[in-house]
């Protein structure tokens, strides 16, 4: 039987209750995350239920691929595979020079993080907000502030995790700040989100500051959340106006976020000393009898380096006063002079690591002593 | 039948199901902004035909779940869902008996209202947020997706004879 006429409670009473809790649920937000992460774990199922047909189209395209495509896939992939290999050769020549290097002034040697490749499920369907659904989530490990990468440059961070999902806000979000430095000089600025996919700015910049069109914004490290380093954007226009009291410096992110498949988590604090992966060197060997000159010459090189280094004290000597310039990368880490036990460093180095900290404090109060507690407790 | 003996409530939650699994389906970027609003029009319909049963605070809790799902600010669509199918359950008697092409004007209009809803409560909630027109698209494409909704949903309740 329908009824004609609704009994029960009334809708008015109905719709004030309904009313009554989204402003309670809305006014206690913060206070709702457990509530929240749960339930959001409950209905992940969902979540990966949904992405099934974009799977289901991914791998039809791929089944379905001519074979004339494949190839040139593949081959298109030597190549980028032979330039990259290439480039490892000698980027693997450059870390050890900068690890010997960095250990003679007595700074931090810079360590491999844990990293995580994950995929994309679900991008957020609200124009106001930008963010990305990953399929992995606190089972993996992934926490709350994250920084997560791509190919190009950093996306974002964590900002929800549940069992099996995680929620990244991209760099593009407007609740979303990420402090940069210039690569050209080394200006520091914190670059926010517009709300445009493509887009993000530096505000508060002085007017005199030397940022122009076609600088390399990358992560600064400070702010301790995320590494050092990472490509963030690209300066695309800077305007002056006289009726601002700021630049209005717009930067067009590097990671395609409009399109981003496949991301890396990274944990920034569970680091290991850098080693190649297996694959990586098994791959490096292999294309190495191609060029037996360059490889061999390499090994001569970083030998050569290597004497020149650990033997000549006025080396020290000399890059000691130029230790303050390394102020911006101080994460200093004691611990890190021991792994090297050169007696004769040591003092240079504790040396250099004071003056780093210290001018650390003045720049930025709140990140330095923590890094240094944070690494002296690793 | 099992799906007769449960007054086919056990069809209505798999229709809503379907819808919300389409609302938060991954999708190109660029029709993204055009996704009809499923779970809405889904939820419009049940509370038309049978508003004694899905109403405003069955919406309440799809409204809830769908922020959770959407990672937004709890509350959000929870409140704009109650609000917009408060309406409908008001117009019901009369929106039935609305030819089709006049129910899709409404539908298009409710949506709106919901989209407005969701973003002056994020305004408020979470500031910041630009006003950008593209979020009344949804009700554009929703207007022409609103028949085919109509007439599955209909024959899928007369099917399972769902009261």
């Amino acid at each position: 039987m329908k009824p004609i006429f609704v009994r029960g409670v009334s809708n008015q009473f109905r719709l004030t209750l309904a009313i009554i809790l989204s402003v309670a649920l809305l006014a206690a937000n913060h206070r709702l995350d457990p509530i929240r992460q749960s339930l959001s774990s409950v209905l992940s199922p969902l979540q990966y239920l949904a992405n099934v047909p974009g799977v289901m189209l991914d791998w039809s395209a791929e089944a379905f691929a001519t074979r004339n495509m494949l190839e040139l896939q593949n081959k298109e992939l030597l190549r980028q595979q032979l330039v990259m290999s290439e480039r490892l050769q000698r980027f693997e020549h450059v870390r050890q020079e900068n690890e010997r290097l960095r250990a003679l002034l007595g700074s931090p040697v810079h360590m491999d993080s844990r990293k995580v490749v994950a995929e994309v499920m679900e991008v957020a369907s609200d124009p106001f907000r930008q963010f990305v659904v990953l399929n992995h989530g606190s089972q993996t490990g992934v926490y709350v502030g994250q920084p997560v990468v791509d190919a190009q440059g950093v996306v974002g961070q964590v900002i929800e995790v549940s069992e099996f999902t995680s929620r990244v806000l991209m760099v593009s979000d407007t609740t979303h700040g990420i402090p940069v430095r210039v690569t050209r000089n080394d200006v520091r600025a914190i670059a926010n989100g517009t709300g445009d996919i493509d887009q993000i700015e530096l505000r508060h910049v002085a007017k005199s500051t030397d940022i122009i069109a076609g600088d390399l914004l990358v992560t600064s490290g400070l702010g301790n959340r995320f590494p050092e380093g990472y490509p963030v954007a690209r300066v695309i226009s800077v305007s002056r106006d006289d009726g601002q009291s700021y630049a209005v410096i717009n930067a067009q992110p590097l990671a395609a976020l409009d399109r981003i498949r496949y991301v890396l988590l990274i944990w920034p604090d569970e680091t290991k000393p850098f080693t190649l992966p297996a694959d990586l060197v098994e791959l490096i060997e292999k294309n190495a009898p191609t060029t037996p000159q360059a490889v061999s010459e390499q090994a001569q090189g970083q030998q050569a380096t290597s004497t020149t280094g650990v033997n000549t004290p006025q080396d020290q000597a000399v890059s000691n006063p130029s230790a303050t310039n390394t102020q911006d990368q101080a994460g200093t880490n004691p611990a890190a002079a021991n792994t090297q036990d050169q007696a004769g460093t040591n003092p240079a180095g504790a040396n250099t690591q004071n003056q780093a900290g210290t001018t650390n404090v003045q720049e930025q109060p709140s990140t330095a002593p923590i890094t240094n507690a944070r690494e002296v407790n690793q | 039948m099992s799906a007769h003996i449960a007054n086919g409530r056990l069809v209505v939650w798999l229709t809503i199901f379907i819808g919300m699994m389409f609302q938060i389906m991954p999708l190109p970027s660029m029709v993204e902004h055009w996704r009809p609003d499923w779970l809405l029009m889904v939820m419009v319909y049940w509370a038309m035909a049978l508003p004694h049963r899905y109403s405003i605070l069955t919406a309440w809790v799809l409204g809830v779940m769908l922020d959770v799902l959407l990672g937004a600010t709890l509350g959000i669509r929870s409140l704009a869902l109650s609000l917009v199918i408060y309406i409908v359950v008001l117009l019901c008697q009369r929106l039935r008996n609305y030819p089709r092409w006049q129910q899709s004007l409404v539908i298009a209009g409710l949506i709106c209202v919901y989209h407005a809803v969701i973003f002056w409560v994020q305004f408020v909630v979470v500031g910041e947020t630009p006003f950008d027109l593209t979020m009344f698209l949804p009700a554009i494409s929703s207007l022409f997706i609103w028949w085919w909704v109509f007439w599955i949903l209909r024959n899928i309740r007369r099917r399972y004879k769902v009261r």
